[in-house]
């Protein structure tokens, strides 16, 4: 079977969370990768396990078993962070060409570079953070990703995060673990800061306010309340810096919007959006992606809204 | 993900080889290991490991025993294989006990140390006593190997 096929087969059947595990698998399933070779990664992951064993007790041969399949689950996610470098054919080729214990290597340069950007880049995110009350967010940026970077360990648990995230993002992050996922999350809190950045400290506040009065105690996602608004503000082709949806106004997006079909309210929500984006100047190409990402939510939020009559809790 | 039991399968076949190599060393003290005594070896380390909790993927310390005990006073072809049985289940009763205070090499050595001095070949005191003592002497900061050669002299 050629390579193309291989891959375009494997991709569909790939579990991201276990990617080093079932990219194995499949390739073994379709032949590609013989018993014996299979066998072979299989020999040399249990070296580096027995390496990782030792040096975890201090030269011990044996653990519990919580704490060997834990050292497992570690050594499998740093070679799938190798993988993960390079297109998946390149990768097939790399578990062919080169031993477990190289990728492993590689696996491990590029955690560590991973470690160091995301520690640079958690300064730069509380340096440029929202100046907001919300508990919940100051929390995070503050104490749970500093807390994060205390407590993670590369060396033998790479692939857990040990971390109070209470904040969520808006985008969710689905199949990414350990550092990983932390990378991920202070980028996407980096999109959403830059966007509700773009409008006055003020204006966010008092729209805040108008979500409920003491916001400060609540869990949600600032950037959401703002882009719902905005939108909302642009369908009416209003000035979108007021964040201000007026009585009259939200009755006549409540009028307009009720009479459109699904397809349609799709349509006019991705049209306002797009005017949103290009009305704010330090939007790049990356975060209009982000949040471009985001509108399904978006438009499942003020769909419920309307079909609960309810507009006023998203139009405020 | 990959599955811990199934490795350790992979890894007995392996294994035993590596203990059957052990009979180069041994034989010079009359201590032969057959394919047969090996697999059954392996077999006994396989369930304390598992009554214990504990997870193991080689066979390392039936080989470190093996040759450690091998030239034993105590030890000759008749009582080989109960005694070595003995000894991997009381290795784990200290490998359990203490942790990962110290390594599988210096437990080893503080037993054989123990066996040989102290114990005079007693696996029950071996297993009893010098494990409560060898904790004591760690908690207390002790330089273990030390304090049982002590008690050696002593005695």
């Amino acid at each position: 079977m050629p390579i193309g096929r291989i891959e375009e087969i494997v991709s569909e059947r790939i579990n991201p969370q276990e990617y080093f595990a079932s990219l194995i698998e499949q390739l073994s399933l379709l032949e590609f990768i013989t018993l014996d070779k299979k066998q072979q990664i299989l020999y040399e992951t249990i070296e580096i396990l027995k390496n990782m064993m030792e040096r975890h007790s201090g030269g011990s041969s044996s653990l519990s078993k919580e704490n060997s399949q834990m050292l497992l689950d570690g050594i499998q996610f740093v070679i799938a962070l190798a993988l993960k470098q390079c297109t998946l054919s390149n990768a097939i080729s790399l578990l062919i060409q080169y031993s477990i214990n190289d990728i492993y290597q590689m696996g491990l340069t590029v955690g560590k570079e991973y470690v160091l950007a995301v520690t640079k880049d958690i300064a730069t995110l509380q340096a440029d953070c929202i100046d907001t009350k919300l508990e919940v967010y100051n929390d995070t940026v503050y104490g749970g990703l500093s807390g994060f970077l205390k407590v993670y360990n590369f060396t033998f648990t790479p692939h857990q995060k040990e971390i109070t995230v209470d904040y969520i993002a808006l985008l969710p992050i689905n199949y990414l673990d350990g550092i990983e996922y932390i990378r991920q999350y202070v980028r996407y809190l980096q999109y959403e800061n830059i966007f509700c950045k773009q409008f006055s400290r003020n204006k966010v506040d008092a729209l805040l306010q108008r979500y409920h009065k003491d916001y400060w105690y609540l869990i949600f996602n600032i950037s959401e309340v703002i882009l719902i608004e905005a939108i909302g503000l642009a369908i009416l082709q209003k000035d979108i810096q007021t964040l201000l949806v007026s009585k009259k106004d939200r009755n006549l997006l409540l009028q307009q919007l009720q009479g459109y079909s699904k397809e349609e309210l799709s349509k006019v929500l991705m049209s306002a959006y797009y005017d949103v984006m290009q009305q704010l100047p330090k939007v790049n190409q990356e975060i209009h992606n982000y949040f471009y990402q985001c509108m399904n939510h978006i438009y499942d939020v003020v769909y419920h809204a309307l079909e609960i009559r309810e507009v006023k809790q998203i139009f405020l | 993900m990959l599955d811990l039991k199934k490795m350790q399968q992979e890894v007995q076949i392996q294994s035993i080889n590596e203990i059957m190599q052990c009979n180069k060393v041994t034989s010079n003290y009359g201590i032969v290991i057959s394919q047969k005594q090996a697999l059954e070896l392996m077999k006994v380390h396989q369930e304390i490991i598992q009554e214990l909790g504990r997870m193991s993927v080689n066979y390392h310390v039936i080989k470190t025993l093996i040759i450690a005990f091998c030239n034993s006073a105590f030890i000759n072809k008749y009582n080989q294989q109960e005694i070595f049985y003995e000894l991997i289940e009381i290795f784990y009763y200290y490998r359990d006990a203490l942790d990962t205070f110290i390594s599988d090499e210096q437990i080893v050595s503080y037993m054989q140390c123990a066996y040989e001095g102290p114990c005079q070949g007693s696996l029950e005191y071996l297993g009893d006593a010098i494990l409560e003592k060898i904790i004591d002497d760690i908690m207390a900061g002790k330089d273990i190997l030390e304090e049982i050669q002590y008690a050696y002299w002593k005695d």
